[in-house]
């Protein structure tokens, strides 16, 4: 069986896990939750299968690299960082019904990698600025603080939603208290943070040794940094002025926002060095 | 007079909490970050040109005052980093001794604390004394700050606490990124970059600074033997490679390569990898005379004049693309004759009838062969804020993850007999994250089975 084939079979099953996710929150129906968080793991297996065989035959292509070098392996690692996080925190701190935001943005990922026709999803050779060990790193430190992200902008979409329902909301067994959200929005964002920094500094030494030159303000790099930026107002809000709870939410939010305008709109939209990724 | 000073001092006091607080940083990262954005819309350091044609020329001059075009250099953005560092450095030198002193004296709460948070009431099957051996063993990464009997029937207290010095951790995060930021002082006030274009075969020992246009001494020579490209498969380019010598003394002192993502560095010196080119190193051209079709072969260089056959006159080579607009190979030629104007035209390697067609001249020009080098764009840099914003880098990572992942937790029970063993009373605090922190000791004193 091929990558690609177990791909598609992949983003299908995410597809049902989100559904699935959804019937459970929507009747009340737990045994459903349970199946989709078997299938977000069936799937996350497949995919981790998938991309192993990947790597494995761009090696037998004989330009081997790890499948993180173009926008499509970028969605699809993306989706797998985002489900990794999913279950994790599931299973952690119990709270199942975020499945039905991040599965369904797994799915959009991996079914937007596949079905556009702008993304090539042929492995290539790796032009010459690409081929170093720091490529790896850099990619999956950014791409798992990006899937952190986020998670916590699920949460915090969640926790919006039911605060302005109004009433008091003191948890159940799928979906904590206001104040175990409002710490794991904390906790998702300062995952992220973490890797989006390692992820900025690896990039940072990367470009000195392909470029000479550790920060150019040069868009992609900009706007990693604004991301930053945000989520850095964020914590200090935090931290030294108290906030929490929605403003806290709607800041996650927005930095969120920043993330994907620093991952499709910069492309897109501006020019710069990171132009082919 | 005396007023006068009270007043300064309150001035004074006024201006460090304000350098100091967080209502100032708050803002300027805001400020930061929408000056960046904006430099990312408006696409900086373009021609004057570019500008007036986009913005009109009244706007244009406006936004060149603001600092627009060259956004983070400019006096604005550079005054909002500084203000930051300024509120970064009084914000820590103010708050430092009294965090020193939470940090250093230890948490020692008397069983008759009022001000302890309650997270949990338990009994057990146990005597008081099982209970807190159990309790200890099960939280024993928290050190015991204090053990005491209770006053009343036999009742036991226990407190520990643990991760106090990460109060002081996120001072170790404000520090590197101090040091990041002298780091790159140093590179813009001490470092030096530049290019060198080097044909194969050809030795040099300046290069030239971006923007400024001088040329500065290397201190060395460097001499590129030989550039190659390697391809894969498809055509698409897999290794840039330049190889080098460098000369000191009139001594081949090193060799070695110069590639993409693997720069070379000579005495505090890198060389990187930055572009390519071909030059011509001779071309051998066909003089036909239109009308007997005599041929004759004459061999030229860049900007050299030859004699043309039968004293015709002087040709020159301009210049040499290898692909001029897709069509392949060609020379910018100029022939000179006496008492006329000198007149220049192009000829084609992969177009051999171009010159018979396009002028109306007694001989005219065909490319027999064109013997080409390459030539290498060195990106060359001496930078000595390197290594201080590496070592930033490494701090900032550590640190960060002291500050995210450890806080200060404080746990203590009480323990007194009931009839059939004990109920507990346990408080706790943590000063970050403190649900998930007393949702996980809820959690261990479930599986406390006794
Ligand atoms: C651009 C760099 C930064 C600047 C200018 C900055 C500035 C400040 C300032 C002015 C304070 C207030 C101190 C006070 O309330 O007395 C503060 C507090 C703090 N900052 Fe930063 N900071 C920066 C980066 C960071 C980073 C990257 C972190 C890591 C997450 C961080 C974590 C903290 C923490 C934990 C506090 C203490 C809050 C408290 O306990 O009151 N800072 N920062």
């Amino acid at each position: 069986m091929s990558a690609s084939l177990l791909l598609s079979i992949v983003t299908f099953i995410y597809l049902l896990s989100a559904l699935l996710y959804t019937v459970f929150l929507v009747f009340k129906m737990p045994k459903i939750g349970v199946w989709g968080s078997i299938l977000s793991i069936a799937g996350l297996i497949i995919q981790t299968i998938a991309l192993a065989m990947r790597w494995i035959h761009s090696y037998e292509m004989g330009i081997g690299h790890a499948p993180l070098s173009n926008l499509y392996e970028s969605l699809v690692f993306f989706a797998w960082s985002i489900v990794l996080l999913n279950i994790i925190f599931e299973f952690r701190y119990k709270i199942r019904s975020i499945g039905v935001l991040t599965l369904t943005l797994a799915f959009l990922s991996m079914a937007y990698a596949s079905f556009s026709n702008d993304i090539n999803s042929q492995i290539q050779p790796l032009l010459p600025a690409l081929q170093s060990n720091w490529l790896l790193t850099h990619v999956t430190t950014c791409f798992l603080g990006y899937a952190s992200f986020a998670l916590s902008a699920c949460i915090s979409i969640v926790y919006l939603i039911l605060k302005n329902k109004g009433g008091k909301w003191e948890g159940n067994n799928f979906l904590p208290s206001f104040n175990i959200m409002d710490e794991l929005i904390y906790r998702s964002v300062v995952f992220g943070f973490l890797l989006l920094t390692l992820g900025i500094i690896t990039g940072s030494v990367w470009a000195n040794q392909a470029w000479g030159s550790y920060w150019s303000w040069d868009p992609k790099e900009t706007w990693s940094l604004v991301t930053w930026f945000v989520y850095l107002i964020l914590l200090h809000a935090r931290y030294s002025k108290g906030w929490h709870g929605q403003k806290i939410a709607w800041l996650s939010v927005l930095g969120f926002g920043a993330v994907l305008f620093t991952y499709f709109g910069v492309n897109n939209l501006l020019s710069g060095l990171h132009s082919y990724a | 007079m005396k007023k006068n000073r009270s007043n300064n001092t309150l001035i004074l006091k006024w201006l460090i909490s304000f350098l100091s607080s967080i209502k100032l940083t708050i803002p300027l990262l805001f400020l930061i970050t929408l000056a960046s954005i904006l430099g990312t819309i408006i696409p900086q350091n373009m021609s004057r040109e570019i500008y007036i044609r986009e913005y009109g020329l009244t706007f244009t001059s406006f936004m060149e005052k603001l600092g627009l075009f060259n956004m983070y250099h400019s006096h604005f953005f550079i005054s909002l980093l500084t203000l930051l560092t300024i509120n970064l450095l009084v914000c820590s030198l103010k708050r430092w001794k009294t965090d020193w002193h939470i940090a250093i004296k230890q948490w020692r709460p008397g069983h008759d604390s009022k001000n302890l948070k309650l997270i949990s009431e338990t009994t057990f099957n146990a005597r008081p004394e099982i209970v807190i051996g159990r309790f200890k063993d099960v939280f024993k990464t928290f050190k015991t700050t204090n053990e005491e009997g209770l006053d009343d029937n036999n009742g036991l207290w226990w407190s520990g606490e643990r991760g106090r010095w990460s109060r002081l951790s996120f001072y170790f995060v404000h520090f590197s990124i101090l040091i990041i930021l002298i780091g790159s002082v140093l590179s813009l006030g001490f470092g030096d970059k530049g290019f060198i274009i080097i044909k194969e075969g050809e030795t040099k020992e300046s290069f030239e600074t971006r923007g400024k246009k001088q040329l500065k001494p290397l201190g060395f020579k460097i001499r590129c033997d030989k550039f190659s490209i390697e391809f894969h498969e498809n055509g698409m380019p897999s290794a840039y490679t330049s190889d080098i010598t460098i000369i000191q003394d009139n001594k081949n002192v090193f060799k070695g390569a110069v590639m993409v993502n693997a720069p070379l560095k000579f005495n505090g010196t890198s060389f990187y990898q930055n572009s390519y080119g071909s030059t011509l190193t001779a071309a051998i051209l066909d003089v036909v005379d239109r009308k007997t079709g005599e041929s004759h072969k004459i061999s030229c260089k860049t900007g050299q004049d030859i004699q043309l056959p039968a004293g015709d006159g002087l040709i020159q080579v301009l210049a040499y693309t290898d692909n001029f607009e897709g069509l392949g190979p060609a020379l910018r030629l100029a022939i000179k004759r006496q008492g006329k104007m000198p007149e220049s035209f192009i000829i084609f390697k992969n177009i051999p009838d171009f010159d018979i067609k396009h002028r109306k001249d007694t001989i005219t020009f065909l490319i027999n062969k064109v013997d080409t080098g390459y030539y290498t764009v060195l990106e060359v840099k001496k930078d000595p804020g390197v290594p201080v914003v590496y070592i930033g880098f490494s701090m900032f990572i550590l640190s960060l993850f002291l500050v995210f992942y450890f806080s200060h937790q404080k746990l203590a029970i009480s323990v007194i007999p009931s009839q059939n063993g004990s109920s507990a009373k346990i408080y706790g605090s943590a000063h970050k994250s403190r649900f998930v922190y007393i949702q996980n000791i809820r959690n261990k004193i479930k599986k406390i089975a006794l």
